[in-house]
């Protein structure tokens, strides 16, 4: 339940605001001028934010849309990216989001026709235009507070050159499934083995649920995707990832795969830092990462070799034209 | 330590008996009472005083930082009935402009409220909000020392349109008003201090440097390389002990943090 939600007063009476606040009745509606004054204030603590997070609803003025990092890619011509909303429902210890805001409250901003108007404009006809939507939050798992797929499949249903992909570790599928599937959407679900997601994807749902909504997903027509982004490096490495790509690959078919990304654990050494103060108790942080100019991650050669054997491993089960290993520079 | 400021000495009495503390006589400055795990000030009316006795506190619990500070008092309100308590969510002074916001991470007993500090009192309750003269300085000061998580601000309603306030109330009033609310306020002041907790540097940390630094000399950035080291090897292997922690063998400061590194990059990698 969320027990307070903060309104910018430019978006008060928005029709949206409404009627995500008459869904939470019994949340203290605390008006604010902008934002910022809440979100990323100094002297807040994600950490503890994190155990009750507050919804805000406020107003994107602009950078609606903008390039994907040079990594993001599934073989489209453009690629670009747009959040909707910061933060997540669920706690990956391993998530950047820790090391980049001071607060965990879930930020949604409501003027959805204007990020899908920056869609618009940054679609070339006759290309794939990929637009990625869970960058900073998970794209799924507060649909039903936020509506924002509700509003986003029609507009893609009449845009075949334009490419959504809806990232998500939830089993939040009902609005896809009430839906006629549409091939230019693609719900991509993020994984790591079991003993990774015990230890660090808090309130995440189990594997097997995952998959669940994957088979749902696909025998209603809809596209699915993988994401093993970032590989998290574990005791038994290679046989937790067999064990995981088996179990995935025994209860969905291969040809309702639209693709499968490889990526590495990187942060900026900022972030790690922020990420380490926050739970200073964590081995995640020690484990293994190093070091390189401003980055923190496995060192090349062991995330070099990570990848490489991923990628081999997830060859047996799909087609190399569906993997998208993503070693950034 | 759970930090308690308020205004009247009326207030304070409630806490004083309900958490057994006791006047500290030495201090001057303000009415200062300590217990176990609580400390109390009375900051008398007013912005300046409340920021100051928020400060002079700090100072007497010996300026730690990420410790739970509430700011428990009486507050008029235009419509509320006298009695009903809230939660501030919103503290706005009313003369600067500054708006605060506590954040509200543990589930509360009353419900929460916007509040307006106000530079002199208003009988004119033209707000629907809480009235009070010291809770935005408190705030912004107790802010610098604990995250927002940790400070809040409880008001009990002591007077309304309907029942003006003409004076203040009488210290029997004031009692009668907050003594109902303590025993719900030792149960949100001790979820405050769970979180407050969480913050908190792991104790075998400050043992283990300790030692080390009572036989090596350590400049100050090797001295927090060694803390951070410290709390790694503590990551990496939670039930460690104080004494193991402590059994490393180093001629000087430099050698034992290679000697961490070390021990960490070993313990590190997966088996």
């Amino acid at each position: 339940m969320i027990p307070l939600v903060y309104v910018e007063e430019s978006v008060r009476n928005h029709p949206r605001t409404e009627s995500i606040l008459a869904r939470h009745p019994r949340a203290s509606v605390v008006p604010i001028e902008r934002y910022g004054s809440i979100f990323n204030h100094s002297q807040q603590n994600f950490r503890l934010q994190k155990q009750r997070p507050a919804l805000i609803l406020a107003n994107k003025h602009d950078h609606f849309v903008q390039p994907a990092p040079d990594a993001y890619g599934v073989g489209g011509d453009h690629n670009w990216y747009f959040s909707h909303m910061l933060n997540c429902l669920y706690d990956c210890r391993y998530c950047f989001l820790q090391g980049m805001y001071r607060s965990a409250h879930y930020l949604v901003f409501i003027n959805f026709e204007d990020f899908l108007e920056d869609i618009d404009n940054k679609i070339e006809p006759g290309k794939q235009n990929w637009f990625f939507s869970g960058y900073d939050a998970d794209s799924l798992a507060l649909e039903p507070v936020t509506g924002f797929v509700a509003n986003a499949l029609p507009f893609f249903a009449s845009r075949a050159d334009a490419w959504l992909e809806l990232r998500t570790k939830s089993t939040q599928v009902r609005e896809l499934l009430g839906h006629e599937p549409l091939g230019n959407v693609v719900t991509a679900f993020s994984f790591t083995p079991e003993a990774t997601w015990k230890a660090t994807e808090h309130k995440v749902p189990s594997i097997e649920k995952r998959i669940q909504a994957m088979q749902q997903l696909a025998e209603h027509g809809w596209p699915v995707a993988l994401r093993f982004d970032p590989l998290i490096e574990q005791a038994g490495f290679n046989d937790a990832y067999s064990e995981l790509f088996e179990q995935i690959f025994s209860q969905v078919p291969e040809s309702a795969i639209h693709s499968a990304t490889i990526g590495p654990l990187r942060m900026p050494k900022q972030f790690h830092r922020t990420m380490e103060s926050l739970y200073p108790e964590e081995p995640l942080f020690v484990s293994g990462l190093a070091q390189r100019n401003s980055m923190v991650s496995y060192p090349a050669a062991r995330e070099a070799e990570m990848i490489d054997w991923a990628t081999d491993e997830l060859e047996k089960h799909l087609p190399s034209s569906k993997i998208f290993p993503n070693l950034p520079a | 330590m759970i930090h308690f400021l308020v205004t009247f000495d009326a207030e304070a009495r409630p806490l004083i008996d309900h958490f057994k503390l006791k006047r500290q006589h030495h201090e001057r400055s303000f009415p200062v009472y300590f217990g176990e795990q609580h400390a109390l000030i009375v900051s008398g009316a007013g912005k300046i005083a409340a920021a100051a006795a928020t400060a002079h506190l700090h100072g007497l619990t010996g300026f730690q930082h990420q410790q739970v500070w509430i700011n428990f008092g009486i507050a008029g309100h235009s419509t509320l009935p006298v009695g009903d308590t809230r939660l501030c969510h919103q503290i706005i002074d009313k003369h600067s402009k500054q708006v605060f916001y506590p954040q509200l991470v543990i589930k509360s007993p009353w419900p929460s409220e916007r509040l307006f500090t106000l530079d002199e009192p208003d009988n004119s309750y033209a707000d629907e909000s809480l009235l009070d003269m010291e809770a935005s300085s408190f705030f912004a000061t107790a802010n610098r020392y604990a995250t927002a998580e940790l400070v809040q601000v409880i008001k009990v309603v002591s007077d309304n349109a309907e029942a003006p306030i003409n004076g203040i109330p009488t210290k029997q009033q004031i009692i009668e008003l907050l003594a109902p609310q303590v025993e719900q306020l030792h149960n949100f002041s001790d979820s405050l201090q769970q979180l407050a907790d969480q913050l908190q540097p792991d104790k075998r940390i400050g043992a283990a440097a300790e030692h080390y630094q009572q036989k090596l000399h350590f400049s100050f950035s090797q001295s927090e390389s060694l803390q951070h080291l410290l709390q790694q090897w503590i990551a990496l292997d939670a039930e460690i002990s104080t004494d193991e922690l402590c059994r490393i063998d180093a001629k000087s400061s430099r050698q034992l943090i290679e000697k961490l590194q070390q021990q960490i990059a070993a313990a590190g990698q997966p088996t």
